[in-house]
């Protein structure tokens, strides 16, 4: 028994023969021919402006209002919640007092102790 | 079958700049090879030839993503390979089967001719147990000479599938073909 090529063979010519059989085709002259005359009708390429300028509009428009969405959202809630947005974070207790404390009592305490 | 001669980094940075003729140039000198790739796959001369056709098409616009640093031919041929893919994807899609090719006898002997009719015939059926990927890289590899390497390019797959795809496709081959072809020592 004969064995095949490996993973890392080189072309087969026995292979490459049968390939070449399939792979003739009828004559190629003519397409060929007809694929010079296409290719000498290019269409004009779009420049990569022109790609980006047709990408770009539709997604300019969207993030555009995306972005005026936002806006008015946010003037919204600000417009909602006037009276919380001017009241100070910090509370601040301020104790009056009507008279000075007396400090004979405390005096007292002191000397009693003594 | 490879065509070394092509000046194609002078040609593929003309063509890149928008040098219509350089990308026909380009685009003919490989144009055989574009051709047996897409009959690769989608196994029909005349669709292989509109494959191309639309390939070409695409290129020329895609043209300024081409690398000119590297070769036009895989660029080029991985196109036609992913326009081909599509078609069959398309055809599956509707659910059509591909017509049988009729052949034509060239100017040979009519021994020789049934010889090559039968062979093509053999290779035919046993292609057509293969993967669209693996056709094309037993055609590339053992009929055009291209390395694991390039045809990895072509193909957007990596060289060991690459590898597996030749070595299953020769097997099948082989297999199939029997004593039309002698197994290598």
């Amino acid at each position: 028994m004969k064995k095949e090529n490996s993973f890392h063979g080189d072309p087969d010519p026995r292979v490459a023969e049968a390939l070449a059989a399939h792979f003739g085709g009828p004559d190629s002259g003519g397409f060929v021919a007809r694929l010079g005359t296409t290719l000498r009708g290019l269409p004009a390429r779009d420049s990569e402006w022109d790609v980006l300028a047709t990408w770009a509009r539709p997604r300019v428009v969207a993030a555009a209002m995306a972005a005026g969405f936002l806006l008015g959202m946010m003037m919204w809630q600000r417009w909602q919640r006037p009276v919380e947005d001017s009241v100070s974070p910090v509370s601040v207790a301020v104790f009056d007092t009507p008279q000075p404390p007396e400090l004979n009592p405390v005096i007292n305490v002191v000397l009693e102790d003594r | 079958m490879r065509n070394t001669d092509v000046p194609a980094n002078r040609w593929g940075r003309a063509a890149q700049e928008g040098d219509a003729e350089a990308f026909g140039r380009l685009v003919l000198a490989d144009a055989g090879t574009a051709r047996r790739v897409a009959y690769a796959v989608v196994g029909n001369w005349d669709e292989a030839e509109d494959v191309v056709q639309d390939a070409a098409l695409a290129a020329w616009q895609a043209i300024a993503r081409f690398d000119a640093n590297r070769p036009f031919r895989p660029w080029f041929l991985r196109i036609v390979a992913n326009a081909a893919l599509d078609q069959v994807r398309r055809r599956r899609v509707r659910h059509t089967e591909p017509l049988p090719e009729a052949l034509e006898a060239p100017g040979i002997s009519p021994e020789r001719w049934t010889d090559q009719v039968l062979l093509s015939e053999r290779v035919a059926a046993a292609l057509a147990k293969l993967a669209e990927r693996q056709r094309v890289a037993v055609m590339l590899f053992d009929l055009e000479g291209y390395s694991h390497a390039e045809i990895a390019t072509i193909l957007g797959v990596p060289e060991g599938t690459v590898r597996s795809y030749v070595f299953h496709a020769r097997r099948a081959l082989r297999q199939s073909l029997g004593s039309l072809v002698e197994e290598p020592t």
